[in-house]
């Protein structure tokens, strides 16, 4: 089945990075460049660095390609019946985290935009429950195990997959098996979320073409930059957009 | 009143006044709506500049500049940006790079701001943020049916209020670019100069694509 054969790539690529782990950058003496270095939280940069240039390889001979076919040749109206069917095909995650997470109100609205949503919007294909002020969030096992006190762990680039940590490698790993439907579903559920989710990232990035480019162009170092967007960018996701302020120039260190 | 009685009471009260200047300034009350305004004067000018036709690279980085230096506390954020190598540099180091920081800064959002395309910025509101005032607004983005989130968070400087970071959807763009720049300087051999010649590389980089 397609769907197992996407999951054991899927663990078999895991198996490769932490194996490969062993390749450390030493930290450095000196106290302010070792303050720097735990700042950084990239024991691994070495090789989160080939990673990321492997990523970039990638997404410049597919990723972008791709997304920009589908952004100029896919009629708006059948991306966005695409992303709502997706992200209501995966709302049964959002839920099991919403629970895991005690967060009874978002876990209600989940539910709500779910039943609402495959009744009235057509399997999905319409966010009925959106239009009316149920707004969508995303939930993930590597924000789960976060609100329960699990730490990020070292910066992680994944093969195709991008910026993690650790803990949101194993929250990926446990995602990608807890998907109610795909269970309920066999053939089908495996087929669609294999499928949904290639098309899921198709579409993202093609909603972020001219940012991507315009962040790689200014950027001094464009490594670094990702990996400090994407780290703030998962503490607003943890926190549900509730973080507390970050430090301000002329007054924080 | 004996005189040293007298000179009891001055210095008293000197010390007094000392301590109410010194204590934290209190957020005025009409900080906020000054906030507000000044967000919302900069969007203007920057859809203005971004809806004029005809106009040139280099005008229209005159012009953001000219913005930039009006409403961003440049020096502070720059030196923050740099990080614990600022501590160690010399006037002449700073001096030098903050000019090219500025000049950098003026190019990447001169470059970003081209990729929206005249989007109305509405102000939200504002509240008070420490000793000074963070200011929300919000960025339809039509191509992708949602709204983007600004947060400017403004401190006092001099009489006039100035921004000291921007904050994109919960993403602070002081705290990235600090971090980008501690990656720079660390791969330019833990050099202020290295730092330097690489904003300088780059800013060279920028006018000629």
């Amino acid at each position: 089945m397609t769907g197992m054969h996407g999951k054991a790539l899927r663990v078999a690529a895991l198996a490769m990075v932490l194996a490969s782990l062993a390749a450390c950058a030493t930290a450095p003496a000196d106290p302010a460049a070792r303050a720097e270095f735990e700042r950084a939280n990239d024991p691994i940069e070495p090789f989160n660095r080939r990673m990321f240039a492997f990523n970039l390889w990638v997404d410049d001979n597919v990723g972008k390609p791709v997304a920009i076919a589908y952004r100029d040749n896919v009629p708006k109206f059948v991306r966005d019946r695409f992303r709502d069917f997706y992200d209501n095909f995966q709302a049964p995650v959002t839920f099991i985290n919403d629970v895991l997470q005690f967060e009874s109100g978002r876990a209600a609205e989940t539910a709500t935009r779910f039943w609402v949503n495959s009744v009235f919007g057509m399997a999905g294909f319409w966010d009925v429950a959106g239009q009316y002020g149920l707004k969508k969030h995303k939930e993930d096992f590597g924000q789960t195990l976060a609100v329960w006190g699990v730490k990020e762990g070292p910066y992680l680039v994944l093969p195709f997959m991008g910026p993690s940590n650790v803990r949101d490698t194993t929250g990926r790993v446990v995602d990608s098996f807890s998907n109610p439907i795909s269970y309920f579903l066999p053939p089908v559920g495996a087929w669609l979320e294999l499928a949904g989710g290639i098309i899921d990232r198709v579409d993202e990035r093609a909603g972020i073409i001219e940012q991507v480019d315009e962040l790689r162009r200014t950027s001094l170092d464009f490594y670094a930059a990702v990996r400090s967007l994407s780290r703030q960018n998962r503490e607003s996701e943890i926190s549900n957009g509730k973080i507390k302020k970050p430090p301000l120039p002329g007054e924080d260190e | 009143m004996t005189a040293p009685t007298r000179r009891l009471f001055q210095a008293l009260f000197i010390a007094a006044a000392a301590l109410a200047f010194a204590a934290p300034a209190a957020v005025r009350a009409d900080a906020k709506d000054d906030g507000k305004a000044l967000v919302q004067r900069m969007a203007d000018e920057v859809v203005k500049i971004l809806a004029t036709q005809g106009i040139d690279r280099a005008a229209k980085e005159a012009r953001f500049r000219q913005i930039l230096a009006q409403n961003f506390d440049v020096p502070t954020i720059g030196a923050w940006v740099m990080g614990p190598p600022w501590r160690d540099a010399t006037p002449a180091q700073r001096t030098e790079y903050l000019k090219l920081f500025e000049t950098y800064i003026v190019k990447v959002y001169t470059g970003q701001l081209s990729t929206y395309s005249g989007e109305k910025v509405t102000v939200t509101g504002a509240e008070a943020d420490g000793s000074g005032v963070e200011v929300t607004s919000r960025i339809a983005d039509p191509k992708n049916d949602r709204t983007i989130e600004l947060k400017w968070r403004l401190r006092g400087a001099g009489k006039q209020l100035k921004v000291r970071d921007v904050v994109i959807e919960n993403i602070s763009m002081s705290q990235t670019q600090r971090r980008e720049f501690a990656s720079v300087f660390q791969q330019r051999g833990n050099s202020v100069d290295g730092l330097i010649a690489a904003l300088r590389e780059k800013i060279a980089e920028l006018d000629r694509k």
